[in-house]
């Protein structure tokens, strides 16, 4: 068993908004900081992380600007807009609700078997 | 307010399209740097790095196409893509032959569209024209309407409520003299609301008032813009001036506004108006001459028009029994149409049927050209392409067709506009000058094209991406499919069907043109010269001078060398005009006495040998007939059969209604004269002697003029004649009698030509059609072929075998074909003439030919299937 899990459908776009919320960055930066804060267990395919950044910004969740990278290279940094912080909580709010509720029937299952 | 964004959005990066695609180059770039920098940095070499990082990103052109997606930019790079390839598509293979197929069919259809948008649809050139009416008189014995005595007129006027205004006129021509050459101008005596019917007022001065209505009303004329620019160019001091017509002098009071026209006036738009107070007959009431025209009241139907108007001619026919008379009111749009309505139909009905031939073979040349692009789609479709995609770059492909064709279509219309106009003109379409092929015309092109190329697209669609195994049926292109053949058969057999009808309904009209063009007139119209003198009225009354006149032109006349004879008639056959006269032959012992109606045309001895009109008994008139001798006529064969019947009709007599009743002896019975013309059959006609009272009664006369060889030689001389004998009589055209017979073919030529010409076209259009399924069929078979050939069959065999494909369908059409055959032939049934809609000979050499041309274009691709190498073709797979 790999201990990367698989992306949920639509969860790539919270995930994106959530890694940006924080600091500015740049794509490269999305990814690692997504595998950071997931602490390695997800891996995002370098193929459909930018399809998305150019999603969203296209949708004006997220803006972009040029700017310096850390080795003084030019890179596209990507910051969150406010309909996007707005976006982020109602998203992290229904996930929440959705996991609790999911967690929550699958023990239910298991108890009742057990009783 | 996001749709807002992304739009902005798609538009920023449409906008700045270049620094886009740099930036998204750079991003990628970057990205790619990072990771094998951060590889590098766990460890990796460098080389290892490079080529993880290329497997896990994949193609980089791939990722900026999504990206693009991301941003709606593909769509406008689709489209533009979709455009490039469909013009490249076109230039090869079919494409273009489908956008000349369409271009005919819209062209011809955008042409006869313009024709019957003017004639029948185009609203009339006056305010409210729909509140306009016609109004006439009818005979209530007989239902039929005629025109309208003056009395009967202003008591309409006076007594109807539901109009807001009516006026009459009666159609004088004048003889137009000084500021210029002598000229005959259209004139009208128009009552004082004829303005206001059709809601124009003068440019200068005033019009009619209703004092001028009335007898003993002062001589003013009121003159259109056109005269006032052509002899007065435009002079402000025009009111107050005399104008002479037919010599008499009237002042001008007013000139009509630039452009005024109206259809409604007949035969011709008057130049000069006049009040019609100044008619001799103004206080008849039997006297059935004036043309009503009225502008209904707003919100007053039709049907209370006419219940108003019945209700004042019941009133009136009690009023007046000797006179009872019903009234017909119709919109005067209708009324206007009437009569050219059945033959534009025709054209409408052919030139559709066209059409549906054209869009049958545009339909099988493009399942021809998808079948042969399956190939083409299938790899693309293996290749990742979307099925949503290709689809739209088909649509594209019929769009740019449609396109393409709707410009042919309009250039074709627009090139042959100039012919249409004339043609339609001398047919007497009305309106025919204001035909145009304009922006209307071109909306209506493109429509009409690229609705076409949407349905024979679709057509084509559904045949060729009906579902079946796709790896078979893409790469397996020797396959052979009947199923998608069967669908162009079926075109095949549409095609021939609607080109039998229209063929038919062009072969009918056809035949009638040369039965018309070969009816015998009643008289011999070669080298014969005609030519309308008008002297001025006021100089020429009917009488001695009158008299003196026309004998002094016809005296020099017949001295001209090369001149057989010359006489004067007061309408000359075929001319389409004619007066009539009503008679009763009074001693039949113990019947009652029929009043029955007569051509009457004043004339004198020479005129039968003028035009060569057979005397069939008695003589013809001598200089004796003359006043104070017993009154004579002579009449025609068609008169003395229905009131003698075998009887001589020498010796008896007749009583005319000329001036009271005039008892006149019938010395004579010539040969029938098709009057009006050679469609219609003579009917009974009297000729009366012009050296008699009262026959003459009006100045104009046709002179007619025989000569020993062709008389266009002559024309200058005559011409001189009248000019040195009557310096003010303006001399109209001289034509010979064989052009004004060729000018009242015109209308039936003009119907004939056209249908012949889209019969043509369809015909020409099925028998491709035809060619290209066999062709096709020959070229996709030629293994199947191959091996019949090895297995021993014979070339016969594959020649049946191959042209059956086409032969086939194309015979199925022509039985499909005739009862639209029979139904072609019940719309141009009212415009045939000698010939039956359902002529049996017609049809059968119209089926023959259908089935000929049918058999030609099957046979000939055929043939090369009969060439097939079996050695080689068994080599091949």
């Amino acid at each position: 068993m790999s201990k990367t899990a698989d992306l949920l459908p639509g969860t790539l776009d919270m995930l994106i908004l959530k890694a940006v919320s924080l600091n500015p960055l740049h794509g490269y930066g999305v990814l690692l900081r997504i595998k950071q804060i997931s602490n390695d267990a997800l891996d995002i395919p370098q193929g459909s992380l930018y399809p998305a950044l150019y999603r969203l910004e296209h949708q004006g969740l997220i803006k972009a600007e040029w700017g310096e990278s850390d080795n003084n290279r030019r890179a596209k940094f990507y910051a969150l807009t406010a309909p996007g912080r707005k976006r982020l909580k109602e998203e992290t709010a229904g996930w929440n609700r959705l996991a609790a509720a999911i967690g929550a029937a699958l023990n239910a299952t298991v108890d009742d078997t057990e009783a | 307010m996001a749709l807002l964004y992304r739009l902005t959005s798609l538009l920023r990066a449409a906008w700045g399209r270049d620094r886009f695609e740099d930036g998204m180059a750079d991003e990628l770039r970057f990205h790619k740097e990072a990771y094998i920098d951060d590889l590098v940095r766990r460890g990796v070499t460098r080389q290892e790095a490079e080529r993880r990082a290329a497997v896990e990103w994949g193609t980089v052109e791939g990722l900026k196409e999504e990206l693009r997606a991301a941003r709606g930019l593909h769509l406008l790079d689709e489209l533009q893509q979709d455009v490039r390839y469909s013009l490249r598509q076109l230039r090869r293979g079919r494409g273009f032959a489908v956008v000349a197929v369409l271009s005919l069919g819209v062209g011809a259809n955008l042409a006869v569209f313009s024709v019957v948008y003017t004639a029948l649809m185009r609203p009339l050139p006056h305010p409210n024209p729909d509140r306009l009416v016609s109004i006439s008189s009818r005979e209530l014995t007989s239902g039929r309407d005629h025109l309208t005595a003056p009395l009967d007129f202003f008591d309409f006027e006076q007594r109807a409520a539901s109009f807001e205004r009516l006026g009459a006129y009666y159609p004088p021509g004048f003889t137009l003299t000084g500021n210029g050459p002598a000229e005959r101008v259209a004139g009208a005596r128009a009552s004082s609301g004829l303005f206001d019917v059709f809601g124009v007022r003068p440019v200068l001065g005033r019009g009619f008032n209703r004092d001028e209505d009335k007898p003993g009303a002062a001589p003013v004329a009121v003159i259109s813009h056109a005269l006032w620019t052509r002899r007065y160019q435009q002079a402000s001091t025009i009111i107050g001036q005399t104008i002479s017509l037919s010599g008499n002098a009237y002042t001008i009071v007013g000139v009509l506004p630039e452009g005024f026209q109206s259809p409604a006036m007949w035969p011709r738009m008057p130049e000069v108006w006049v009040p019609i107070g100044l008619d001799p007959n103004v206080t008849r009431r039997d006297a059935r001459m004036l043309r009503v025209l009225g502008r209904v009241r707003p919100v007053v139907s039709l049907e209370r028009a006419r219940a108003d108007l019945d209700a004042i001619s019941r009133a009136l026919a009690t009023e007046h029994p000797e006179t009872k008379i019903g009234t017909g009111v119709v919109a005067l749009t209708d009324q206007l149409t009437r009569e050219v309505r059945p033959s534009l139909l025709i054209l409408a009905a052919a030139v559709g049927a066209l059409l549906l031939v054209a869009c049958g073979n545009a339909a099988g040349l493009l399942i021809g050209r998808m079948l042969e692009r399956r190939h083409e789609f299938a790899t693309r479709l293996a290749l990742g392409a979307g099925r949503l995609r290709l689809m739209r770059q088909m649509l594209a492909e019929n769009v740019v067709i449609g396109l393409l064709a709707s410009l042919g279509g309009f250039a074709l219309a627009s090139l042959t506009s100039g012919v249409l106009v004339a043609a339609a003109a001398a047919a007497g379409v009305p309106r025919a000058s204001e035909i145009s092929i304009d922006t209307t015309t071109l909306l209506a092109g493109v429509i009409l094209a690229v609705g076409c190329t949407t349905v024979c697209a679709l057509a084509a669609a559904i045949e060729t991406t009906r579902p079946r195994n796709e790896a078979q049926g893409a790469f397996a292109t020797r396959t052979v499919t009947p199923g998608r053949r069967r669908s162009r058969a079926l075109l095949i057999t549409v095609e021939v069907a609607f080109s039998l009808a229209i063929l038919a309904g062009a072969a009918l009209l056809g035949r009638s043109f040369y039965a018309l063009q070969s009816t015998d007139p009643g008289f011999d119209v070669r080298n014969v010269l005609t030519t309308r003198l008008s002297p001025p009225a006021a100089r020429y009354q009917a009488g001695p001078v009158l008299q003196h006149f026309y004998d002094a032109v016809l005296e020099r006349v017949r001295a001209l060398p090369g001149v057989e004879a010359a006489s004067v008639v007061d309408w000359v056959p075929l001319s389409g005009f004619g007066a009539s006269i009503g008679f009763t032959v009074p001693e039949r012992d113990g019947e009652a006495v029929a009043r029955s109606l007569a051509e009457l045309r004043v004339v004198d001895g020479d005129y039968f040998t003028t035009l060569r009109i057979p005397l069939v008994a008695g003589r013809v008139f001598e200089r004796g007939d003359r006043n104070g001798a017993p009154p004579v006529v002579i009449v025609n064969e068609s008169l003395a059969r229905a009131q003698f019947g075998t009887a001589s009709a020498i010796g008896r007599r007749l009583v005319l209604e000329r001036e009271g009743l005039v008892t006149a002896e019938i010395i004579g019975v010539v040969g029938d004269v098709r009057e009006f013309s050679l469609r219609i059959p003579p009917g009974p006609g009297i000729f009366a002697p012009k050296t008699q009272s009262p026959w003459v009664v009006h100045e104009t006369r046709d002179m007619v003029v025989r000569t020993y060889s062709e008389p266009g030689a002559l024309t200058p001389m005559i011409a001189a004649i009248v000019q040195e004998l009557e310096p003010d009589l303006p001399l109209g055209p001289i034509q010979t009698m064989e052009e004004l017979v060729d000018t009242s073919l015109d209308r039936t030529r003009f119907y004939a030509w056209a249908v012949a010409l889209f019969a043509a076209i369809a015909v020409l259009l099925g028998g491709f059609g035809i060619y290209g399924v066999v062709a096709s069929a020959v070229i996709q078979r030629t293994r199947e072929l191959g091996i019949r050939l090895a297995l021993g069959a014979t070339r016969a065999d594959i020649l049946a075998r191959s042209a059956g494909f086409g032969v086939i369908p194309a015979l199925v059409g022509v039985v499909a074909g005739l009862p639209l055959a029979f139904a072609a032939g019940q719309i141009v049934r009212q415009q045939l003439f000698g010939v039956e809609a359902t002529d049996t000979l017609t049809l059968t050499a119209v089926v023959a030919s259908m089935a000929a041309v049918g058999l030609v274009a099957a046979f000939l691709p055929a043939s090369r299937a009969t060439r097939v190498d079996p050695a080689s073709v068994l080599r091949e797979q």
